[in-house]
């Protein structure tokens, strides 16, 4: 199994490499570089600085940062530059080779020394900003992830059971309207409904608090932060419970129609016992795929629940560093990103192999 | 019974929470709409970062917002302005009370100090150093140590302001071991290529440009009341007030750090702000939305404890059009769209009447200036329509047609504005109602920020809605309108303007009285107005909140429209 584990892990390194680095080509190419506002600060009733001046200033950002580089080793000539009157050369894209002076070297290079670099905008090295906004989401994803799938374990394996169709009908359609709401508006809408001195007031609206000086940490931090993260998770939870109870309810059904469950009726056992002993670990496999596949999207959640519950972590940071066009902490956040997801499909793995040992004989 | 002890245990817990947390009466506690970038004196890019560095460090001039007047405040008076040739002398005079957090007076040293910074190269220092590179050289007084004169190139009308609005570095704090002292403030004039390679310049850059100079409460001292006592990053900066701060010694009003500590709380999103507020969590709310600003207004409870403010501000919406295509290369047909622009219902929609029509890029508070003389452009149907007949523009069935250059070209526009702002995209979608009574067909087109602004540069548009913000200080419109800015790259987005025209923006900054300058603005007013190729719509009126036990407020239609370091705790 552990050998089965390592290669699939070997064989990781390279999708996570292409992802990764596709991802940073792609960034660097979306309009717009850091600092540019410098170019702009004409824009008002008086000029902030000669024209010329402003575009050195720039210069000067663009050298400091490595953005007047190429952003790969190859480069495509622009059709505007190419020359088209001659001939059809056109059809055939132009190569320019640049060496190993390009953004994307240098980035490797520093990243092969385990560094992501440092955030254009704070000079700060991207590992720190991230590993501080990094607790926070962990936290309000991994609780949100365990309270989902428990709550969802629970409904699915209600809604089969004895009295499960009388609980199927209330418990779906409920669902169904849970799932309409954009997430965005169910965010809101807890907070109207929950922070708000005009309805409920039970939670807070915003933030983590405030700490005085010197009581940074310790349980009592943890105990004072602990409702602001109520809502956060709270939203997280009903925005992934439909599609999750779903799946486990769909495929606990499934199962219930085999033969040897039907069997285990036969030998006496309570319909509870017949889930819990012998429907429920079949019927987990395909849960498994899902629950891995769901990182990414538990991430695109985490980046509503942070802007809209003002959390600091992952989402928000990424948000604030696309808008500022802050490269090397947008890409540090997607090899974070990238390598949660593959841990995600080995612990898938090493879960299929405890769930159903014939797994664990094929791999070996 | 037992079945019972979980459900009251989770019931407690639950409405333990509901308390909301304890404020200290002293503190002010505002809201800030993203995180600082950086708290680095010599190189801050965001709004939020400059609140913060405003209470810790001073410059030399500052915006009183009492009454929106520009004053001195490390500076002991307005400086003496003398144009010699074709150089600009403006000599200050540092306050003699003026001191940095150690106790040590603010001398001259420190503005070559800062200077040298802002100006060399290594250091990150790109976002401020255009605003000061007109400062040629420093010459400092020999007998007395807090005056200096800048000697600057050539002359703007916003030289004053510019020579006053850049923060004081401390040079004990930030280069004890006086790396940069050697180097004279031209030297940064000139080439800075040898400078490149100066060891001590490299030495300083190094240090400088570490994390410590955006964000250390240790590093952060500046002459201003406060200091930064605590960042949570991506959530609240804490600022505390000095103890003896050299300010309280003498009366000047406009310098102030009144509240014993400042908070200021992260709140991307507008609905938890509104919350807070009425959580009683925050004390000042600016840039309330216009509809929850009238729900605010109808809450006795909220107004109980706080007071609603519309001062007039400098923020307006402007229309451009791009006068080198051929479909707008002539006035007529420009203000027959003009006249297609409904902005009384625009202001009705999207700003629920907080706002005020103004003919020009004056904004119609500053009465001197503005020119009453002309009427804002109406919505009028039959007004566009004899415009458009006018420019040869001829109506069919399908819609508007006139032959350019040999072919027939049907008049279709595109506008463009930022993605994201919901009122831009409400005012496009209404004159697109407005144009289709005409059979006008109108493509909107949301765009995302930064490709918005390289397609503006690039003159990569046919129509674009925009906002601009401006202030009472100074009117030099030759970046935004002279045809010298007009190229690909330049902010004359719109291609604006012709000879007359840059010779009244030159006239305008050479004005040498009040009432000339009122006169030369009026033209240009009524200039624009006939171009129609850059169309103000209205100047906006900023909507907040602020607790009522705070007087002396300071609200104006500055930004950030209160000074929180004036606010004074009512008895």
């Amino acid at each position: 199994m552990l050998r089965y584990l390592f290669k699939r892990l070997l064989l990781a390194i390279p999708v996570l490499w292409v992802m990764v680095s596709v991802i940073f080509i792609l960034s660097r190419i979306l309009p717009g570089t850091f600092g540019e506002q410098i170019l702009l600060a004409d824009e008002g009733f008086y000029g902030n600085g000669a024209k010329q001046e402003r575009a050195l200033a720039y210069q000067q950002l663009l050298e400091r940062t490595n953005q007047q580089l190429p952003v790969f080793y190859v480069g495509l000539t622009p059709l505007s530059e190419s020359n088209t009157s001659q001939n059809y050369s056109y059809l055939l894209p132009q190569f320019t080779w640049h060496g190993a002076q390009n953004q994307y070297h240098l980035w490797v290079s520093a990243l092969l020394t385990g560094s992501l670099g440092e955030s254009f905008a704070s000079a700060r090295p991207v590992n720190a900003m991230i590993g501080e906004a990094a607790a926070n989401t962990f936290w309000i994803l991994s609780i949100s992830m365990v309270l989902t799938m428990l709550l969802a374990l629970v409904l699915g394996t209600s809604m089969v059971l004895g009295k499960g169709i009388r609980l199927r009908r209330i418990i779906l359609p409920a669902l169904i309207v849970l799932d309409s709401f954009p997430f965005f508006v169910l965010c809101l809408l807890m907070l109207l409904l929950f922070a708000n001195p005009d309805m409920l007031q039970l939670f807070p609206a915003f933030g983590l608090g405030f700490l005085a000086p010197g009581h940074e940490s310790g349980f009592l931090q943890t105990l004072q932060q602990f409702p602001y993260f109520v809502l956060p998770i709270l939203c997280l939870v009903l925005a992934n419970l439909p599609y999750l109870t779903n799946q486990f309810y769909t495929s606990l059904a499934g199962t219930m129609q085999a033969e040897y469950i039907r069997t285990a009726h036969a030998k006496g056992l309570t319909p509870f016992q017949v889930v819990t002993h012998h429907a429920l670990r079949n019927a987990l496999l395909p849960v498994i795929t899902i629950l891995s596949d769901m990182i990414p999207a538990l991430v695109a959640g985490a980046v509503v629940i942070e802007v809209i519950f003002a959390i600091p972590g992952i989402g928000r940071l990424l948000v604030t560093s696309v808008l500022a066009r802050d490269f090397p902490v947008i890409v540090g956040i997607v090899v974070v990103i990238a390598l949660v997801k593959m841990l995600s499909h080995v612990v898938a793995d090493i879960c299929y192999a405890l769930v159903d040992p014939r797994i664990k004989q094929d791999a070996r | 019974m037992r079945k019972i002890y979980p459900f009251l245990y989770c019931f407690f817990l639950f409405f333990s929470f509901c308390s909301q947390p304890q404020r200290q009466p002293d503190e002010v506690r505002v809201r800030l709409t993203s995180d600082p970038q950086t708290l680095n004196p010599a190189n801050y890019s965001d709004p939020s970062g400059l609140r913060v560095i405003n209470l810790l460090f001073n410059s030399l001039l500052g915006v009183d917002l009492a009454d929106n007047e520009l004053k001195p405040v490390l500076a002991e008076s307005m400086p003496l302005i003398e144009q010699k040739g074709a150089t600009t002398h403006i000599t200050y005079e540092l306050r003699e009370a003026a001191k940095w957090t150690n106790g040590s007076a603010i001398t001259s040293d420190d503005i070559a100090f800062t200077l040298k910074v802002l100006k060399a190269p290594l250091v990150q220092n790109e976002q401020i150093k255009p605003q000061v590179a007109f400062i040629r050289d420093l010459i400092l007084d020999e007998e007395n140590n807090r005056k200096f004169t800048f000697v600057c190139e050539g002359f703007t009308p916003e030289m004053e302001l510019l020579s006053g609005d850049f923060f004081i570095l401390p040079a004990y704090l930030f280069d004890p071991e006086n790396l940069l002292k050697s180097i004279p403030v031209a030297a940064f004039s000139d080439s800075l290529s040898k400078l490149e390679n100066n060891k001590n310049i490299k030495a300083f850059a190094a240090r400088f440009n570490t994390a410590a100079f955006n964000n250390s409460g240790q590093q952060l001292q500046g002459s201003a009341g406060y200091v930064l006592e605590k960042w949570a990053p991506g959530q609240y900066l804490t600022l505390k007030q000095k103890d003896d701060w050299w300010g309280k010694s003498i009366n000047v009003p406009h310098l102030t750090a009144n509240p014993k500590r400042i908070t200021l709380q992260v709140i991307p999103e507008n609905t938890p702000a509104l919350l807070a507020l009425k959580n009683r969590q925050l004390d000042v709310l600016e840039d309330i939305p216009a509809r929850e600003f009238d729900q605010l207004k109808t809450n006795k409870a909220l107004l109980k404890d706080y007071t609603l403010f519309t001062p007039a501000s400098y923020g307006s919406v402007y229309v451009g059009l791009n006068s080198r295509l051929p479909k707008f290369s002539d006035k007529e047909t420009r203000q027959a769209i003009a006249h297609l622009l409904d902005v009384a219902n625009y202001i009705k929609i999207t700003q629920q009447q907080y706002a005020t029509p103004t003919v020009g890029i004056i904004p119609p508070n500053l009465k001197e200036y503005y020119n009453t003389d002309l009427k804002p452009y109406a919505f009028n149907l039959v007004k566009a329509k004899a415009l458009l007949t006018k420019a040869g523009w001829q109506q069919r069935q399908s819609g508007w047609f006139r032959n350019v250059n040999g072919t027939v070209q049907q008049l279709t526009i595109k506008l463009s504005y930022k993605a994201s702002n919901t009122v831009l995209e409400a005012t496009a979608l209404i004159f697109q109602e407005s144009a289709a009574k005409l059979t006008i067909p109108v493509e909107v087109e949301a765009q995302e920020g930064n490709l918005f602004n390289t397609n503006c540069r690039e003159h990569n548009f046919e129509m674009m809605l925009r906002t601009l913000n401006g202030n009472p200080f100074a009117f030099n419109f030759e970046p935004l309108l002279h045809t010298s800015h007009a190229e690909k790259g330049g902010t004359n987005y719109t291609g604006f303007g012709n000879a007359e025209s840059d010779a009244l923006l030159q006239q305008i900054n050479k004005a040498g009285t009040k009432a000339e300058k009122a006169r030369l603005l009026k033209e240009l007013q009524a200039v624009m107005y006939s171009e129609a190729t850059f169309i103000p719509l209205y100047y906006l009126k900023e909507r907040l909140a602020i607790h009522k036990r705070f007087g002396n407020t300071k609200v104006s239609g500055l930004k950030p429209y209160y000074d929180v370091s004036a606010f004074l705790l009512q008895k």
